[in-house]
């Protein structure tokens, strides 16, 4: 399946790229998803998402198709998704 | 025709002027304000023009109050934020400042929940007073606003936000400012939210920490109803502060967002990349 993956933010500059369309297994599941544009991106990226455990960070702030998900229960992906990551930022 | 002035309709010739109009209403007026502009020279009025007519330094009786400090808006906005209410999670640099400005366009209703006191190291940018320091900071602004726009109606919650409460504080506001410290609360209230409210937008600030260009924070709309605002990447830690300058640049983006949501305006930015 083909799932469009948009950056944001930090995740932009890891990347150096806005935008990718990435081809995996029907299935993959989002933190695989992640774990494998880390392959691409190293690990500052991987660090940014993910925690030790493979978890996503709990400051990072998904979308699948323009909607919030829970990081908790993340949506199974399909072919044609967009997916949208955002690390939030501190400060307030 | 018919005109408003002061907020109260009235039938005028055809033909009446502004400095007519104020000689036959309110001779002592030194300050009119035809459609949201203060004008100087005369001109002929046209069906449906809003004047009000100040005279400087004049105290207002309550009932004109309202209409005075309504006198400056672009018409038609004031009946649209007056029956509006909005959230605002955390009144710290970011949601005080928010709250300040809406107050003085006179929202109809805020509702503004923090469970932490007024700091000295606050008010750097904070809409605290020095009189304030060892205050609930959610009382404190709400004596702040009432002094600012009395008219405002401000709804208190002394509380740490999270999952469980959010829904429930929020459940009747029309738009939700997030106004948090932590990345980690940011994201938390974009997930509840959208999970309580998947219909209602919410306003996130990101990234407005030191004293970076003020153009590099901006404001996008980021997905179906989450609205962006900031650089995306300058956190607040070591060597990089908060302050009142670029807070307030990114609190004024909130609010303006704020206002745009209310009056059915679109987030200007295109998804996915801006």
């Amino acid at each position: 399946m083909r799932i469009t993956l948009n950056y944001f933010g930090q995740l932009r500059q890891f990347a150096d790229k806005e935008t990718e369309a990435r081809d995996c297994v029907d299935g993959t599941g989002l933190v695989s998803l992640l774990e494998q544009a880390t392959q691409d991106y190293g690990p500052e990226f991987g660090n940014v998402l993910l925690d030790g455990n493979s978890a996503l960070r709990p400051s990072v702030m998904v979308l699948v198709n323009e909607t919030p998900v829970d990081k908790e229960a993340p949506p199974s992906l399909s072919d044609g998704d967009a997916v949208s990551l955002l690390a939030a930022i501190a400060g307030g | 025709m018919w005109i408003t002035v002061c907020e109260e309709s009235r039938d005028v010739a055809p033909g009446t002027t502004l400095f007519a109009l104020r000689d036959a209403v309110k001779p002592s007026a030194d300050i009119m304000v035809l459609n949201g502009a203060p004008m100087k020279a005369d001109q002929p009025l046209s069906e449906g023009d809003s004047v009000v007519l100040i005279r400087r330094g004049e105290v207002p009786a309550k009932e004109e109050l309202e209409a005075l400090m309504t006198a400056r808006h672009t018409p038609g906005v004031h009946a649209v934020v007056k029956r509006s209410a909005v959230g605002v999670a955390g009144v710290g640099g970011l949601g005080s400042a928010v709250a300040v400005a809406l107050a003085r366009i006179g929202i109809g209703k805020l509702v503004l929940a923090d469970f932490d006191v007024v700091e000295p190291s606050n008010l750097n940018r904070q809409q605290y007073f020095i009189d304030q320091i060892g205050r609930l900071k959610v009382r404190a602004l709400a004596e702040n606003l009432e002094r600012i726009n009395p008219y405002v109606k401000a709804e208190t919650h002394t509380v740490r936000l999270g999952p469980g409460n959010i829904p429930g504080i929020f459940g009747e506001v029309d738009v939700l400012v997030e106004a948090f410290d932590t990345a980690e609360a940011k994201a938390m209230i974009v997930e509840t939210y959208a999970r309580a409210f998947p219909e209602r937008p919410i306003v996130v600030a990101s990234g407005l920490a030191g004293y970076e260009p003020s153009n590099t924070v901006q404001t996008r709309p980021w997905g179906k109803n989450v609205v962006l605002v900031g650089d995306l990447v300058t956190a607040a830690g070591q060597n990089m502060g908060l302050m009142a300058p670029r807070v307030g640049v990114a609190a004024h983006h909130q609010a303006n967002a704020v206002l745009r949501l209310l009056l059915g305006e679109a987030i200007e930015g295109s998804m996915p990349c801006e």
